[in-house]
């Protein structure tokens, strides 16, 4: 059996045939080609392969693609471009939050929506805002600096406007 | 040729049983699917057929009433966080949601898979059995309801037959002077619980316990109720109750407790932390009684 689904993936849609069991992140990585999307422990642990749906984050390992039918999903492919970082992956690259950045764009999609909850989190809000997801490099606390130098980045964005 | 299932897709409750009820035992419901998923990937459940829950919007919600509050099955996690009163009428709710797996589990995850699925470890399961929980199933000829305690059959088990669903949790609101405490012991964040306890006391106008509930998770085959602890509580006033009283209580719950050994840790760990965890349970609504 394959069913027939409409992504909404950055903003454009994608009418896609899939198997009813495909997960999310499998056909938005395999199909769509969207690598940024990081499909790694398969069992909804390590947040590699976060995505937002309709602005939450959810790992998308071990989601049902057709659960996510006509609902809005952003990857690390529409946040920013090279030449125009956005603030929370410029802060990133700042504070050297990664070593490899195979988790990176996990981190990257759970910080956008924790900012978006919380503006102005406090550096254990923002372990537990990230608390879904494994950096084996281990380069936690300059993650946490990026989120904090993120934080007050957008907060300037925001009076500025 | 790959493995898979087929994909169907009800829009109200009753049709879901019965789609259930006619293709049997091979055919799952759905939820946020992080149990099954799983499950299904690892080979411990044949899925024919799909019966994908998340066209029924109206078992998404939480109703705050009067008397009581109902939260519809598919509620996920970390809506009980976001509900507006949920939090201030039962903030254990919200002490067991900040501890369940990590955001993105909690978006998707819901309360009634997380019942249904029917494991000891399940995170609602103690604080809504405290709160003494009614659930309210649905079948293709009509409805029933059950406490939330006799839910629970064995592990994996429940009281649902194959072609029923849970439709409701509903929790009445607690008396005056009630206060609700959870306790929680896991290796990390996102580790599922070694063991958890939670208690609820009320106490009357002369400041005497009421009304006891212990429950524990990951114990037994079941979530379990310690009657016996509860009992050693009702009728002592709350300055009565010592360092010694509330040891007593915790080797009483332990006592009951019938855990098993595996990846986690051992029985024999597991039984000394639920007499901690229900020592720790109790001082803590004692103190905020107290307050
Ligand atoms: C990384 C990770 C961390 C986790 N951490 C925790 C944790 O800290 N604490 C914890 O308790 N659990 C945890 N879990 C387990 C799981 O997320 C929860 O049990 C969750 O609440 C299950 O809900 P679901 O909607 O995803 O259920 P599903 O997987 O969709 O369903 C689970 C079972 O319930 C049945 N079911 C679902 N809804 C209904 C219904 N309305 N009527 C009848 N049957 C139904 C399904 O058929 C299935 O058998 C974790 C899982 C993962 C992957």
């Amino acid at each position: 059996m394959t069913i027939e689904v409409n992504l909404r993936v950055n903003g454009v849609d994608h009418a896609v045939e899939i198997q009813p069991h495909e997960s999310l992140g499998r056909v938005l990585n395999g199909r769509l080609g969207l690598n940024g999307v990081r499909i790694s422990c398969k069992e909804g642990e390590c947040g590699a392969c976060t995505v937002l749906v309709d602005g939450e984050a959810v790992t998308s390992c071990i989601m049902l693609a057709v659960q996510a039918g006509d609902r809005d999903i952003q990857t690390i492919e529409g946040l920013g471009t090279p030449d125009d970082l956005h603030p929370i992956q410029q802060a990133f690259v700042d504070e050297h939050g990664f070593q490899c950045g195979f988790c990176t764009p996990g981190f990257v999609m759970s910080s956008k929506a924790l900012l978006e909850a919380t503006p102005h989190p406090d550096a254990s809000e923002i372990a537990e805002g990230l608390s879904g997801h494994i950096c084996r490099c281990g380069t936690y606390p300059n993650i946490i600096r990026a989120v904090q130098r993120a934080a007050e980045e957008l907060g300037q964005e925001a009076t500025n406007e | 040729m790959t493995r898979s299932f087929q994909y169907l897709r009800p829009d109200f409750p009753r049709e879901a049983c019965e789609m259930k009820a006619k293709h049997g035992g091979k055919a799952v419901f759905w939820a946020g699917g992080t149990d099954l998923m799983l499950q299904w990937r690892r080979g411990a459940v044949d899925i024919d057929y799909c019966i994908d829950l998340s066209g029924l919007d109206e078992l998404r919600q939480i109703r705050s009433g009067e008397d009581a509050t109902v939260i519809g099955a598919l509620a996920t996690i970390a809506s009980l966080q976001a509900h507006e009163s949920l939090g201030s009428d039962f903030p254990v709710l919200l002490d067991m949601a900040e501890r369940f797996a990590t955001p993105q589990i909690r978006n998707v995850a819901t309360v009634g898979g997380n019942l249904c699925h029917g494991v000891p470890s399940a995170d609602c399961a103690p604080p809504l059995i405290s709160l003494d929980a009614e659930v309210r199933i649905l079948s293709p000829e009509g409805e029933r309801t059950l406490s939330l305690e006799s839910f629970f059959v064995g592990p994996k088990q429940t009281a649902l037959a194959d072609d029923e669903m849970l439709a409701e949790i509903s929790v009445r609101r607690l008396p005056p002077r009630s206060v609700c405490t959870f306790e929680r012991m896991a290796r990390s964040y996102v580790d599922i619980a070694l063991a958890s306890a939670a208690c609820r006391l009320t106490i009357d106008e002369e400041s005497r316990i009421s009304e006891a509930r212990i429950v524990m998770g990951a114990v037994a085959p079941v979530p379990l109720r310690s009657t016996g602890a509860e009992e050693l509580l009702v009728g002592i006033p709350l300055v009565d109750i010592t360092e010694g009283l509330l040891a007593e209580v915790g080797a009483r719950a332990a006592s009951d407790t019938r855990p098993i050994s595996d990846v986690r840790t051992t029985a024999a760990y597991r039984k000394h932390l639920s007499g901690v965890l229900v020592k720790r349970a109790v001082a803590e609504a004692v103190r905020r009684l107290g307050e």
